[in-house]
This record gives structure tokens, sequence and C-alpha cells, in this order.
């Protein structure tokens, strides 16, 4: 008994310690900074809500909150319109030769993550792929960026970027279905299209909601990519974190703004998990 | 029309393979076959042999490489799966594992638009039918696998089909619950008057629940008959050695009486039944004879015909005793005799001279 107490805690120890150094103490640091009137010097130790009146008077910060949510809601969107018939296509018809092609799609995702948006910032832009291709087809009179420095821009380039990640979930939720149970459905009277609605994807939905999540965190705090290729409207809610801390020297109102990410983010995800159970139980009756 | 449930004629499959050509696998060959309604018919045959490919066939999950299948006089090769009026029930049951046991039965009815008062009803019945009928909340991962087998015949048998198929659906059970879930099978197919075609390579299940078998091997049909017809009289070596332990030994046609055959056996002659195929004097065959039919006297008792050889095992086995004897060509007979008044156990050892007799219509000469 005693032996079996010590052995656990000799297990959990390390990732304990781990967890504790690398994720509790920033995230707590990150919280108390919050209450700190400035970074350094004398700030650094004279306490204050200040940052959070400012916070919730400052409308721009929240819309840009909203519109960052969107942004990263329709990323994941799209990944998941565009990755599903492809795992699907790669499962059910590409018979062999699917994992190779699979390869072929994560191939792009071991390149330089900063490389492929400076590659679609150069396809955007008035030398570039599109503006060309449009001309050539008489719909652009001259060479002018397309897309580049807008919402759109950004959307475009996250899409791109996360799509192997929606795919490879989606990918392994669909090899996991028996075709016994395909051939059951059309036993039953399922013509395919029925089957589909009724047995493959249900069984492949947690694939796409790990494809949901994969996508939608890292993007609601994305800055990267909005600022190569987002303009002035293509401002993420990311950008203005980075701005307290780099260029504001604000850090407080940067972990203010962190942790209020962070809470939307749970809040959001909770909500979906909660939508998702109901759904599920319903699913049956809602479709074909 | 044919008066058939279900029929095959000349069905071939033949699978190519993506490695190019001449690494084609004829699954099935040639197979015609004529399946009454209300039948228990079962396909019986070694791995391998082309069972699940034929039901497979007619479910409509393959398509022929040739040939044509009937159901209920209709031709089947443009019709798919989903509305064909058969339902199979798979060795590994395909049970849907997001849906609940009810859910899972419910799901015929349910795409075909029956509402949901009768659907429930149906459920209930189906559920009751095979013996579960408290268990329709449960997810199927909740089950045993003899539930998960009755889930899935309550699946198949709520559709009411023309025709249930069923491949090796006992396969995964143990011994006991095979024993039982077959009689219950049995009688479940009596109650419903549904055609059942039933795929096993076990000869003892086919051989006690069906009405008539088809014995499989290399994708062809040897014979099709009902079990006494298979097990007493096959039609080829083949069949004969799957089913049962049967004796062959060489032997050649001597002559012909009303309704025997004279044969030598190792220098010996012997009686055999008449076959239906003509047999010519001289003509080489190989005598089948099962151990149980063989009796066993010492050799300075008997006269007439019979083969003489020496015991060289005996091996006791509760309800009977079996003895190995070599013939004088090096040829080995097992009989088996019934423990019953000193008879078989300690009349014989290792070493004693037997003569050994049958009765002229227990053996049969085979030529294929
Ligand atoms: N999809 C396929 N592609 C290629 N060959 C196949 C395919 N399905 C079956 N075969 C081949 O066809 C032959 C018959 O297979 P089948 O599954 O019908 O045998 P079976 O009698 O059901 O055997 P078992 O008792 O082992 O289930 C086998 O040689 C098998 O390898
Ligand atoms: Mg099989």
């Amino acid at each position: 008994m005693r032996d079996t107490r010590s052995r656990l805690l000799i297990l959990i120890t390390p990732p304990a310690l781990l967890l504790i150094m690398f994720f509790v103490l920033p995230m707590l640091n990150m919280a108390t900074f919050s209450f700190r009137q400035g970074a350094f010097g004398e700030e650094r130790h004279m306490w204050t809500l200040a940052h959070y009146r400012e916070f919730l008077r400052n409308t721009a910060f929240q819309r840009l909150l909203g519109r960052s949510i969107a942004m990263a809601f329709e990323t994941s969107l799209y990944c998941i319109i565009l990755a599903y018939p492809l795992a699907y296509f790669l499962i059910f018809r590409a018979g062999e030769r699917r994992v190779a092609l699979l390869t072929l799609v994560l191939v792009p995702a071991w390149t330089s993550f900063l490389l492929r948006i400076l590659a679609w910032k150069l396809i955007l832009s008035s030398e570039g792929l599109l503006s060309g291709l449009l001309q050539a087809v008489g719909l652009l009179a001259e060479p002018k960026p397309v897309l580049l420095y807008s919402r759109a821009a950004v959307v475009v380039a996250l899409t791109y970027s996360w799509l192997p990640f929606v795919a490879l979930p989606i990918f392994a939720a669909l090899e996991r279905i028996d075709p016994h149970l395909l051939e059951a459905a059309a036993d039953l009277g399922c013509p395919p299209w029925r089957a589909f609605l009724r047995v493959t994807l249900p069984l492949s939905l947690p694939g796409v909601v790990a494809g949901f999540f994969f996508v939608f965190i890292p993007t609601l705090g994305e800055w990267v990519t909005p600022a190569l290729v987002g303009g002035v409207d293509g401002i993420m809610y990311g950008n203005i974190i980075q701005d307290q801390f780099v260029r504001g020297l604000n850090w407080p109102m940067g972990a203010l703004m962190s942790l209020v990410m962070l809470l939307a983010m749970l809040v959001l995800l909770g909500l979906l998990v909660w939508l998702l159970k109901a759904l599920h139980v319903e699913l049956g009756d809602l479709i074909g | 029309m044919s008066g058939f449930s279900v029929e095959l004629r000349e069905l071939t499959k033949v699978f190519g393979t993506s490695h190019g050509p001449g690494n084609e696998v004829v699954a099935v060959r040639d197979v015609n076959l004529g399946i009454h309604p209300g039948e228990f018919f079962t396909l019986l045959g070694p791995s391998g042999c082309g069972k699940t490919t034929t039901l497979r066939l007619i479910g409509g999950f393959e398509m022929p490489t040739r040939g044509e299948i009937f159901i209920e006089g209709e031709p089947m090769s443009h019709v798919p799966p989903y509305r064909r009026p058969v339902n199979i029930v798979f060795q590994n049951y395909a049970l849907f594992p997001h849906l609940t046991v009810a859910q899972n039965v419910a799901f015929g009815p349910t795409i075909k638009g029956v509402p949901r008062a009768e659907r429930e009803r149906r459920v209930q019945e189906a559920l009751a039918l095979v013996r579960l009928p408290n268990i329709g909340n449960r997810k199927p991962s909740q089950l045993s696998g003899g539930q998960q087998q009755r889930v899935a015949l309550a699946r198949a048998l709520i559709n009411e089909p023309a025709v249930l198929l069923l491949d090796e659906p006992l396969g995964a059970l143990d011994l006991k619950l095979r024993k039982q879930m077959q009689s219950e099978l049995k009688h479940l197919q009596q109650q419903v008057g549904i055609t059942f075609i039933y795929v096993t390579h076990d000869q003892e299940e086919a051989l006690t629940m069906s009405d008539r078998i088809a014995v499989m091997n290399e994708g062809q049909v040897l014979q099709v008959g009902d079990p006494v017809t298979i097990y007493e009289r096959p039609s080829c070596r083949f069949v004969a050695d799957f089913i049962g332990e049967t004796n062959f030994l060489r032997a050649q046609v001597v002559g012909k009486e009303r309704d025997r055959i004279c044969l030598c056996v190792a220098g010996e002659r012997v009686w055999a039944g008449a076959t239906e195929e003509p047999l010519r004097e001289g003509q080489e065959v190989t005598l089948a004879i099962r151990p149980e039919k063989i009796d066993l006297l010492s050799a300075a008792q008997a006269n007439g015909a019979a083969l003489t050889g020496v015991v060289r095992e005996v091996v006791y086995l509760g309800t009977d005793t079996r003895f190995v004897v070599i013939l004088p060509s090096g040829e080995t007979v097992v009989a088996r005799l019934q423990n019953i008044g000193g008879h078989g156990l300690g009349e014989f050892a290792a070493g004693d001279r037997v003569k050994l007799l049958w009765a002229a219509e227990d053996a049969r000469p085979l030529t294929g």
C-alpha cells in the first residue's frame, strides 16, 4: 500500500512540476500583472484596477475581440469545409495510396510558417499570381494587389495554414469507421447519402470537433498573419496585445487582455461542447 | 415463376488485384443454386472457399463477374443493396456504435419512414423475439457477444425480409453459447418462416440446423442435399472427407450385381453400394467408408468377403473405441465400435489379426 503510494508520487512529480513551472506560475504571474500599475520601477509595486476600468470603457478592444472570434470561427469553418471532403476522398476513394496522398497534404506544413505566410503575401501582391491571372482573363485592368491587407486575406492565409491540421483528425476519425457499418446501413435501406448522414457523419464528428479546436484556439490569439497580410482592416485582437507589450510597454494591460481572451475562449468552447452534446442526442431525429 | 426464393445461375466472381493481371482470384465459380421459400439453407466449406463472397453477391455488396441472381423471381443485377428484399447479419455484427440498441433495431423502419409509435412497437416485438426485452437503452459496447449477436438478428428481422443472410453468426461465441444459439436460431427460423441462407465452416452446425446444405470448395458447389444425403451419400472424396471422418481405399471394379458392386481392395473382394453413375469393369475407384460403419471380427471367426488386417492402435473414447487397422497393402483403416456388451473394448488388442466387415450400402465407390 505504502509502496504503490510512493510509486505514484514518483510518477506524478515530474509532470506536476513541469505543469506548475510552465503553466500555473506563468498564469498566476499574468493574473497578478493585470493589477499592477506598470511593468517597471515604482509602478511595478503599485496595485490598481485602472486597467480593468480602461478595458471596460474602451469599446474598440471589445469590438476587436468580437471580430477576432468571428475570424477564428470562420477560419475553422472553412478549414472543415475544405478538409472534410479531402479526408473523405482519401479514405473512401484513394485506396492504397491514401497514406502517400495524406503525406502530400502534410508536407507544406513542414516548411516554415513564416515562409508560407510570406508566400501568400507574394501571391496576393500587385506583381503576384492572382493579380496576373485576373489581368490575363481581363478582370483586372492594371497590376493591383488582390485581397492583400484585408480581413479576407488573413482568413485565406490562416485557412491555408491550418488545413492539414484539420484534415488529420478527420482522416483518423473516418479511418476508424468499420466499412461493414456502411454496408449494414445500405442493407437496412440507406442510399449512400443517407448512410453518410446517419453513419459516417456522426461517427466522424469527434474528428471534426478536434479539428475545430486545433484551429480555433491558436487562431483566436493569432498576430503574425494579420501583421503580415492583414493591414489596417485585417488587424486582430492578438495584434493589440502584442502592441501593449512591445510598443506601448503597458504590460499590465497586455496581461489583462490576454486573460480576457482566455476567459472568452473557455466560455466559447464550453458552449460548443454543451451544444454538441445536446445536438448529438437529437441528431438522429434531425437528419435524413 | 421459378418458385425459388433465391436462385443463382452460373454465378461467378473474379477478384482482380491491384498488382496487375495474372493475380486474379476466382472466389466463386459457376454456382447454380435454387433455394426454396422458408428453407434453412447452409453454405458449408473450408476457409476461403467463397462462402462470404456468395453471400455478399446475394446481398448486393459485390457485383458478379458473370451470371445472375434472382430473388423472388426478380433479376438483381441492377438492384443496389438498399433496395434488395434481403437483410444480412454480419460476422462481426456491425452494430452502429453511436446508437442505442433500440435505435439500432429501429434503423430499418426509421429509414423506411415507419411512424414512431408503430416503430417502437415493432422494436419491442423484435427484441422480445430474440429474448432481449430490457436492454433497449444500452449502447452496443455495453453488451456481451451473445447479446450483440441477438441485437444484430433483431435489427435484420424487424424488416421482415424475404431472405435473411447470416455469415457465420455464431463464429465469435463460445461453444456452450453456440450450441444454445444454434437451437434458438433454428426455432426462430421456423417461427418467422423466413428463408435463411446460413454460412458456416462448422460441419456439425450445418448438419444439425439445415434443411439443405451446399458443400463448397475453391469457389465451386460440390454437392447440394439434405444433411442425411450429404453425410451418407457424399458425391465426391472432398465432401466425404470434409464432413465427418472417412476411410479412403484404393479399389478396382470387379463386377456388378443388382444393387451392389464387387470391388477388389488390397487383393480381397469386398462389396459396396451401387452408384448413380455407371462404372466399368476394371475401373480404378476410391472406396469411401465411415469408421462407425465397420465391424471387426477376429480373423479366425469370419469367412466370406472381407478385408483382413492387423490392429495397430486401440484408443478408448468413452462411448466407443477407435481401432486403427493396417491392411496388407499398407493402407490404414479406422473403425469405431460402440462399447456395448464386451464387443469392441477389450476384444482386440494391438497385433491381433482381424476381419473388417460392412454392409454393402454403407460403402461408396467414388470416382471424383
Ligand atoms: N475483396 C477481395 N479482393 C480480393 N480477393 C478476395 C476479396 N474477397 C475475398 N477474396 C478471395 O476470395 C476467396 C474467397 O473468399 P471468401 O471470403 O468468400 O471465403 P470464405 O469461404 O468466406 O472463407 P472464411 O471461412 O475464411 O470466411 C479467398 O481466396 C479470398 O482471398
Ligand atoms: Mg467468410
